[in-house]
């Protein structure tokens, strides 16, 4: 199994995560808000009255064969904006929680 | 064709989909219209490039037409030093003598926008006297042998760059073949869009809608007639063979037309561009979570596109076939191109009218059928035609020439002969330079200028107030009313100032609460916050606890009135009742049709009566308030012992007195599961049979949902509305500290909100509150102000240093932005030691919105009004008169940002064209406030202006044209006239004033009181504010409370100092200048609800 971490603009968290449904991940968790340094940059986070212009991070776990098709969701995506994905194996205790169809 | 894809590839594709859609903004319902920037998605460019790539896609106009902004500068708007102020950065230090003149580069570049001296001429407009001058100069050009440059009199027609990358096939084909492909397309997709979009509006909708756009366009489109017509062969057995997914057939489209993958985000790009209005609203719909018509009738950008490029498949190649002998394939298109390009280029000036006569009777004998495809006879002709056309090009050259120097001299107050004076050299470099620097190219310079001009007023004019700049007043105001920042706002203030005693300031207006807000009688909470947020709190408007019964009638009336309206309607849209319904109710419908039209405000009086006899006026108030679990459990059970109480009365006849709460108790908690009682013993309590026992604890479950899940979705309800006391003193203390009042509260602080009113206006939400997404602001007023009033949240302020005194009463209120009539709620709050105070305050709201009236009548089109009584009956009946395309001006005009202290701009006129947020740079040393100030009501101010930047300067392509042809279509938005893409921006009515503008285009000037190093800290921890600033999409200007002087942030991030007296700029180190009338009544009635 692996672990994707997505950090991307709050605005693109929607085709983020409609990718995940769309690529069968069965699950994944957001962290809004999130601060940081990049390629871009510094990103403030907390942001009081605007959702969209700071980052997030969006966390799966899904079997190997579904890494590829994210990855060719997201590299056109990161040649245009910033934003980062790190895969890394992980072991998960129920497994068939994360395989899907 | 490979017809499965991998999933790889289908992921690959949407990428390159979101992309290609980013371009074009989305398009917001305009039930909730929100004010955006139409080249939102181009934003990250600078502003001319934007611009630029906007015209590309969507053919609009970045700039007002150069004439426009030349009746500016008649009109005094814009000076000539300006001009040349704007025009120093592209200037060369050389001169000429022209007509023994020394004449500098600035000089003639100058002349040449301010003259319009390489404009083109139409026939008509040219005298006699000067066509003889012209001819003459041209024969003396040609006998000092000087050459016209290449920019003046000739269009460059040069083209690079893959077909694909550039425009899609189907309008090359068009361009190329003179067929309507294009045009087909846009019809059959707003055809489609039309009906799968429709909201509610169609009497037939469009039946498969649940099976996603592509799917139900597939399965229809089997039956369309029309593809026949359109002489797509086979269309039926073409369809069926269509991958099921719209993922699978958009790859198939883009692999069959071989468009190569380093195309395709371009590609798709100008395919979403062709009906931005639309896409942007598929846009906006495909990225909502929970939105209703979307969950039940899914579409996107890729379902949208595998319909699209379908038809531009089958429609371009069959184009290409029988004009060309081709197939619509890139790579042979750009083969074909490659091969032949004289022909290529031939065939395009043809289609485009270009051709003189000779010409287009050779290409007319060449589209005979024997050699229609010979592409080498028509390489041979273009070449021809091409070389002729080389020949005549000095002598059209020359003329050009002749034109603009003879416009030149005249222009510098010479005649022509000066021209023939003039060292052939010096005339050559003086054609280069008016060459190099061509009327398409003014805009940006024009646009510069106009900026410049109105800086110099600003500063101006608040110069005195800067130098002026006393310790404030540490007496108590007599009130404090805070409005939003709406420019509107800004003409209110000083009217209501000007009464003496009141202080204003100025906060986003939805105060800094963002809220799901559900009015009494309504199914679905709306969301009252600016679109940059998602609320996380529900309020509910419910009725005061002391109107129970006139509640309940309310309510009933309510649903009888609602089954009128859908009996009617289901009248109107049945095929035969209308018939009947003409006959016997016709002239019914004619009476509001006469009254409404003669007499509005009688008419709205009296229909206004009949609606109170009908449905009482209620007093309500908002559920603020967040429940502890215990208390919302609490309250359940007792809704639930009600119901109960009742069946059981109604079922088996229980008299009141033998149903103890202990049994009511006992029998809820057996129905929702949470007890295990013995069988039997409550049928014997009841003296039924245990079946009948079970039976009723079925229909408890069933029909009064009193089961487990009833229980907790109530519970949730209950829950998830109102806000905690702890995030009450959040938001009271964010919107306090954001204004920087934190001390010295009057008796009476008085949150005002703002929202419109007219008559059969698609457009009225955008004449309301944008920091509440379109709506009304009232409710977040009247939240706030309950929030404020609250002891326990007095009290965590005070621990946090916001000291409010025991005596400062929160009060709500409405300022209605048509007729500039303030309405106060929830009086019933306010206790009576505040009576003499809210008297008082009654009174100066009606005078202050008189006056207001009075002033704002003043720029409408008709005759001004005498006094402002007169004013402010004339806006009254504008708000009521259904024929009334422009109620109000709106936010028209706007070009200016206040961030800073009410002194900095407490008794200037800014001519209601400026948004104030109130700021105190004292109060914020982290620079926090001023983060969320420029992260937030900044970014839609910018919005806001963007909106009625684009939506002048091109009405037709970024506005949406005249609201007289317009037409409502699936209560999303409007269209011109019956077919047509969705228009987006604003209508003609609100942004000009006949055919010329009435709002002035300028990008926004935010004027920040506070130390540079701050704003630019602010700056660079936000690539959004860099992007903004950097690129040119507004104009910042500090007001460095250090020296007291103002500086210009530029691309760069370099900061100017700015001298008010010239508005120019100055280098660091020069020193150049020293720095309804009667609230109480309509109140009493109001505290029920305006929705």
């Amino acid at each position: 199994m692996k672990e994707i971490k997505i950090v991307v603009q709050g605005d693109q968290l929607k085709f983020v995560t409609e990718l995940l449904d769309r690529t069968g991940a069965t699950g994944y968790t957001i962290i809004n808000n999130v601060s940081g340094k990049g390629h871009h940059g510094f990103h403030e986070g907390h942001l009081l009255f605007n959702d969209t212009s700071s980052q997030v991070i969006v966390f799966t776990v899904v079997p190997e064969s579904k890494v590829e098709p994210i990855l060719a969701g997201l590299g056109p995506l990161f040649n245009r904006h910033s934003g980062a994905m790190f895969v890394t194996d992980v072991a998960v205790s129920r497994r068939e929680h994360f395989v899907g169809q | 064709m490979p017809d499965r894809f991998t999933d790889t590839q289908r992921m690959e594709l949407r990428s390159y989909v979101q992309l290609a859609g980013e371009a074009v903004a989305p398009y917001w319902p305009m039930r909730t219209f929100i004010h955006h920037n139409p080249l939102h998605g181009l934003e990250s460019l600078p502003f001319e490039q934007a611009v630029q790539q906007g015209r590309e896609l969507f053919g609009g106009h970045g700039y007002l037409p150069n004439q426009e902004y030349r009746r500016q500068v008649a009109d005094r708007r814009i000076t000539e030093h300006e001009v040349r102020v704007a025009l120093e950065p592209m200037a060369q230090d050389k001169d000429v003598t022209f007509g023994g003149r020394r004449l500098s580069h600035l000089d003639i570049l100058a002349v040449s926008m301010l003259h319009g001296v390489t404009e083109a001429l139409s026939v008509a407009a040219v005298g006699e006297t000067d066509r003889a001058a012209a001819d003459r100069v041209a024969s003396w050009l040609e006998s000092a042998g000087v050459m016209g440059p290449l920019g003046l009199g000739m269009p460059s027609g040069s083209e690079s760059g893959l077909v694909p990358a550039r425009e899609p096939l189907s309008v090359w084909c068009d361009r190329t073949c003179g067929t309507a492909v294009v045009e087909t397309i846009n019809r059959e997709l707003v055809k489609w869009c039309s009906a799968f979009l429709d909201e509610g509006e169609a009497g037939w909708s469009m039946p498969g809608r649940e099976h996603t756009f592509y799917r139900a366009w597939k399965s229809l489109a089997q039956h369309d007639l029309g593809l026949r017509l359109l002489g797509v062969r086979d269309a039926g057995a073409l369809l069926r063979s269509l991958p099921d997914r719209p993922d699978d057939a958009l790859l198939a489209h883009l692999t069959a037309m071989r468009i190569p993958k380093g195309a395709w985000e371009q590609y798709l790009s100008r395919h979403l561009a062709a009906l931005p209005g639309w896409t942007g609203y598929i846009k906006w719909r495909s990225q909502q979570t929970g939105y209703p018509w979307q969950e039940e009738f899914p579409i996107d950008a890729v379902k949208y596109l595998a319909v699209r490029l379908f038809y531009e498949r089958e429609l371009a190649d069959a184009a290409c076939r029988a004009h060309l002998a081709l197939p619509a394939q890139a790579d042979v298109i750009q083969r074909y191109r490659d091969d032949y390009p004289h022909a290529c280029r031939l065939r395009q000036a043809w289609v485009a009218g270009q051709l003189p006569a000779a010409a287009t009777k050779d290409v007319r004998r060449l589209l005979r059928k024997k050699t229609r495809h010979d592409h080498r006879a028509w390489e041979e002709l273009g070449r021809r035609h091409e070389t002729l056309h080389r020949e005549e090009l000095p002598r059209w050259q020359r003329e050009a020439a002749a034109w603009a120097l003879v416009r030149l001299a005249r222009a510098l107050g010479l005649d022509e002969q000066a021209v023939e004076s003039t060292n052939p050299s010096d005339v050559r470099m003086l054609l280069d330079w008016l060459g190099a620097f061509p009327p398409e190219d003014h805009g940006p310079v024009w646009l510069s200028a106009f900026e410049a001009a109105h800086r110099r007023q600003v500063l101006t004019a608040l110069a005195p107030n800067v130098a002026d700049d006393g310790p404030g007043s540490s007496s108590r105001p007599l009130a404090q009313v805070i409005f939003c920042i709406d420019v509107r706002s800004e003409v209110f203030r000083r009217h209501l100032e000007h009464l003496g005693g009141y202080e204003t300031l100025g906060l986003a207006g939805f105060f800094g609460v963002p809220l799901d807000y559900q009015p009494f009688g309504t199914a679905h909470a709306v969301a009252h916050c600016p679109v940059l947020l998602k609320p996380k709190n529900l309020v509910r408007e419910v009725p005061r606890s002391y109107h129970g019964v006139l509640a309940e009638r309310h309510k009933i009336a309510a649903a009888l009135n609602q089954a009128a309206t859908e009996l009617l309607h289901d009248l109107k849209e049945n095929v035969v009742t209308p018939y009947v319904m003409v006959e016997a109710l016709g002239w019914w419908f004619g009476l509001p049709l006469f009254f409404r039209t003669l007499a509005p405000r009688w008419y709205d009086a009296i229909t206004r009566w009949f609606r109170r006899a009908a449905m009482p006026a209620i007093a309500t108030t908002l559920t603020v308030e967040k429940l502890a679990r215990e208390e919302a459990e609490e309250m359940v059970a007792t809704e639930q012992q009600a119901v109960i109480r009742q069946v059981l009365r109604d079922r088996f006849g229980v008299p009141g007195a033998a149903l103890s709460s202990t049994l009511l108790d006992k029998i809820r908690r057996k129905a929702i599961g949470a007890a295990e009682g013995i069988n039997g013993e409550i049928a014997n309590a009841l003296g039924i049979t245990p079946d009948a026992e079970t039976a009723f604890y079925e229909e408890l479950r069933e029909r009064h949902r009193i089961s487990p899940r009833g229980s907790s979705t109530r519970l949730d309800r209950l829950t998830h509305t109102g806000f905690s006391v702890s995030e009450q003193a959040y938001f009271v203390e964010a919107a306090l500290r954001l204004m920087g009042l934190t001390s010295n509260f009057s008796r009476i602080v008085l949150f005002c909100a703002h929202g419109s009113t007219s008559q059969n206006n698609p457009y009225e939400s955008a004449l309301d509150c944008g920091a509440c997404g379109g709506n009304h602001g009232l409710a977040n007023a009247r939240a706030i102000a309950g929030m404020a009033n609250k002891t326990s949240v007095r009290a965590i302020l005070h621990q946090r240093g916001v000291r409010i005194p025991n005596d400062t009463q929160f009060i709500a209120a409405e300022h209605d932005t048509t007729t500039d009539v303030v309405r106060v709620v929830d009086l019933e709050d306010v206790p009576a030691t505040h009576r003499k105070d809210l008297q008082r305050l009654l009174a100066d709201l009606d005078e202050a919105g008189r006056q207001a009236a009075y002033e704002r009548a003043g720029s409408l089109p008709q005759a001004a009004p005498s006094e402002p009584g007169a004013a402010r009956r004339a806006a009254a009946r504008r708000s009521q008169d259904w024929a009334e395309v422009r109620p109000e001006w709106g936010l028209s005009k706007n070009s200016l940002i206040v961030i800073g202290r009410r002194t900095l701009t407490q008794r200037v006129d800014l001519h209601g064209r400026s948004f104030l947020h109130s700021y105190d740079y004292e109060k914020d040393d982290s620079g926090k406030l001023l983060e969320t100030i420029m992260t937030a009501p900044l970014v839609v101010a910018q919005w806001i202006n963007m909106e009625h930047y684009f939506s002048t300067v091109d009405n037709d392509v970024y506005g949406s044209g005249s609201k007289i042809y317009h037409n409502v279509v699936g209560r999303v938005g409007v269209m011109t006239g019956v077919w047509g893409d969705l228009r987006i921006g604003l209508p003609a009515q609100t942004v000009l004033n006949g055919s010329r503008p009435y709002h002035e285009p300028m990008r926004l000037l935010a004027v920040i009181e506070a130390p540079r190093a701050r704003i630019q800290g602010v700056i660079d921890r936000h690539p959004l504010l860099d992007q903004l600033f950097n690129g040119g999409w507004m104009t910042l200007i500090a007001l460095d409370p250090r020296d007291k002087h103002f500086y210009r942030h530029e691309r760069g991030g370099k900061w100017v100092r700015e001298t008010p007296a010239r508005g120019g700029v100055n280098d660091d180190g020069v020193d150049a200048a020293s720095d309804e009338g009667n609230q109480d009544r309509r109140a009493r009635r109001s505290i029920e609800v305006c929705h």
